[in-house]
């Protein structure tokens, strides 16, 4: 199982790096067969990926989303999915290098977790923690696209074929509003059950709460005339920061006590 | 009608201004960028100045903390009355935008699933308020098999009929299951079952979770003329009407206190609410082992080692309320959901 993980982890990294590099230079001088292998890189690159969460799924009896290892590679199984998705339905190619790179910048930063499976832990024996994990990472992996498609709007750069950039940045965040709304609703009954209160006073969810709030802010913007453009872009952009910090730079910084957990 | 009013009334056309103002999303993302600056900067400040700090919050009521624990902390409590302040504004800006949408936009049911989610969001909201102002939490109750106690705070007792710890290969913990009979203060049985890691025992607004487990002592002690008593850290026993012995502390093996030696317990004689009387101590050595507490004479018959499971009670008066909202809540996102990807579905 183990040479299994890493081989198809390292598959999925050749096949995303394989993917930015072609997608990269097909932006320059567009020519169909790149093209062809660009797209055909980052589909192999996910079905690697999603085999892998199929049979570590298998194996262990439970959706392996607990460590860095295993979050990661679902970061970027959504990332890579989502990003697919616009691929065929707006003509999303030119988002492909930058996608590729994010989801190539997670698989690398999962690489240092532990990869092994290890045995449910009593704590985690229960479909709420499956559904706060899965909900949670999708929502990220939204964001991060969304951030994507502000940065080449700022940047001026097509980010679909068809132009349907605001489409995408739309539905990015409508739809990571959503999953990450599930996410905060199915963490908080796991609270009340296992800590007999759904709202702690802890790092690790008063930031998922700003990072809850933050994106009702946007949501309820979106749409006003005020703050199209730039303004939107730009609060996509800032969202993901929040999300890496909420996600990341907690545990790093304050380690202790960041979550209930712990 | 309306409309034409309030051109002529400089009053009315103030308060539709007003009232515009506040249902405004606008208004509501300038709230909540302050309030998620508040607490994001307060936060980690706050773990900053004491890493314990959110242990405390977590210990009491959101209402009893701010009343009994912020004063002292003043100014470093001064970002929790601002969040407070700025939670009230939040939910008074939903409050109303949700208002507004019945009264004066809804137009059949667009939309009304983000109207859900606002309802459900408020719904949670006063739910939380009445946890944190009429709630309670005892915690850290250390029970080991057999053992039985009261919890004043919630005018309940809880008794512990079984324990079974679940340990990995190297012997570390994994989780404590717990039979236990939930009574009411006359001894009344409310609720039986099983309380584990995720499965607490629930009656009512009232939750049972375990927090893992502790290795205890329990003590058997003869009451001269009045039979045997056993008791175990926490546990009050009656000796008689008006009068409990309880555990003040122990003395390990070789170990000493003033003229007092070990192996050997500290037993605390108190009357009704908790009325200390004399503490007294009861030892294994043949000198130490009989001794007069108030009018009784006390024998220590042993001391045993107990397996004992600690648990948190918590009673919160607005969780149905919380999980209706979550409820609604939920039912909202998957109406908005349906709405979004109807609206922008393949032809569109």
């Amino acid at each position: 199982m183990d040479n299994f993980t890493l081989l198809t982890h390292y598959a999925a990294m050749a096949l995303y790096t394989a993917a930015f590099t072609f997608a990269l230079v097909n932006l320059r001088v567009k020519v169909k067969i790149i093209d062809r292998l660009a797209t055909g890189a980052a589909l192999a690159g996910l079905f690697a990926q999603v085999l892998l969460l199929a049979v570590r799924w298998f194996v262990a009896g439970f959706l392996p989303v607990t460590g860095l290892f295993s979050t990661l590679h679902f970061l970027s199984i959504f990332v890579m999915g989502i990003t697919v998705y616009f691929l065929f339905r707006y003509g999303g190619k030119p988002l492909l290098p930058a996608s590729a790179l994010l989801a190539l910048i997670a698989l690398w930063k999962g690489g240092a977790g532990q990869m092994a499976l290890a045995p449910l832990t009593p704590a985690l024996d229960t479909p709420l923690f499956f559904l706060h994990v899965a909900t949670s990472f999708a929502a990220y992996g939204l964001f991060g696209v969304a951030a994507i498609v502000s940065v080449y709007r700022i940047a001026s750069l097509s980010a679909s074929e068809h132009g349907m950039e605001r489409r995408m940045l739309d539905e990015c965040l409508y739809l990571g509003y959503i999953l990450f709304s599930w996410c905060m609703i199915a963490g908080s009954l796991w609270a009340y059950l296992a800590w007999g209160s759904y709202f702690t006073w802890r790092l690790k969810g008063l930031w998922s709460t700003i990072l809850w709030f933050y994106y009702s802010g946007v949501l309820h913007v979106r749409n006003k005339p005020g703050w199209q453009g730039r303004p939107l872009d730009l609060l996509a952009i800032a969202g993901f920061a929040l999300t890496l910090f909420t996600f990341l730079g907690l545990s790093l910084i304050f380690d202790e006590a960041s979550h209930p957990l712990k | 009608m309306a409309d034409q009013f309030s051109e002529k009334n400089p009053a009315a056309r103030g308060a539709l201004f007003l009232w515009d103002l506040l249902v405004s999303p606008t208004a509501f993302v300038f709230i909540s960028i302050a309030w998620c600056l508040d607490l994001g900067l307060g936060s980690l400040r706050a773990f900053k100045a004491d890493p314990q700090f959110w242990m405390k919050m977590d210990s009491v009521p959101f209402s009893q903390w701010l009343r009994e624990s912020a004063p002292q902390l003043w100014p470093g409590s001064l970002w929790v009355y601002i969040l407070a302040g700025l939670t009230w504004l939040m939910v008074l800006s939903l409050l109303l935008c949700t208002a507004n949408w019945f009264f004066r936009r809804r137009k059949r049911y667009r939309g009304m699933g983000e109207v859900l989610v606002h309802l459900g969001f408020l719904l949670v909201f006063a739910g939380y308020v009445l946890g944190s102002g009429w709630g309670t939490r005892v915690q850290n109750i250390s029970l080991g098999e057999g053992m039985e106690t009261e919890i004043a705070a919630l005018g309940l007792r809880l008794k512990v009929n079984d324990i079974s710890v679940t340990r990995d290969q190297r012997g570390n913990d994994l989780d404590t299951a717990s039979a236990l009979t939930l009574m009411d203060a006359n001894g009344a049985v409310l609720k039986e079952g099983t309380a584990r890691l995720n499965h607490p025992l629930i009656n009512g607004s009232t939750v049972v979770y375990p927090n893992g487990n502790s290795t205890g002592a329990r003590v058997k002690v003869s009451v001269e003329g009045g039979g045997q008593l056993e008791l175990g850290q926490g546990m009050k026993a009656k000796i008689r009407d008006g009068l409990y012995l309880s555990i003040r502390g122990f003395l390990q093996e070789g170990g000493r206190w003033g003229k007092w030696v070990g192996p050997g317990v500290f037993l605390t004689l108190s009357g009704e609410g908790d009325k200390s009387f004399m503490t007294g101590y009861l030892g294994l050595a043949p000198s130490l082992r009989t001794a007069k507490f108030g009018d009784d004479n006390l024998t220590l018959e042993g001391i045993s080692e107990t397996e004992e499971a600690v648990f948190s009670v918590h009673r919160d008066p607005g969780i149905q309320l919380v999980l209706l909202g979550a409820l609604i809540l939920t039912l909202g996102t998957f109406w908005a959901l349906y709405g979004y990807l109807a609206r922008t579905g393949p032809n569109d």
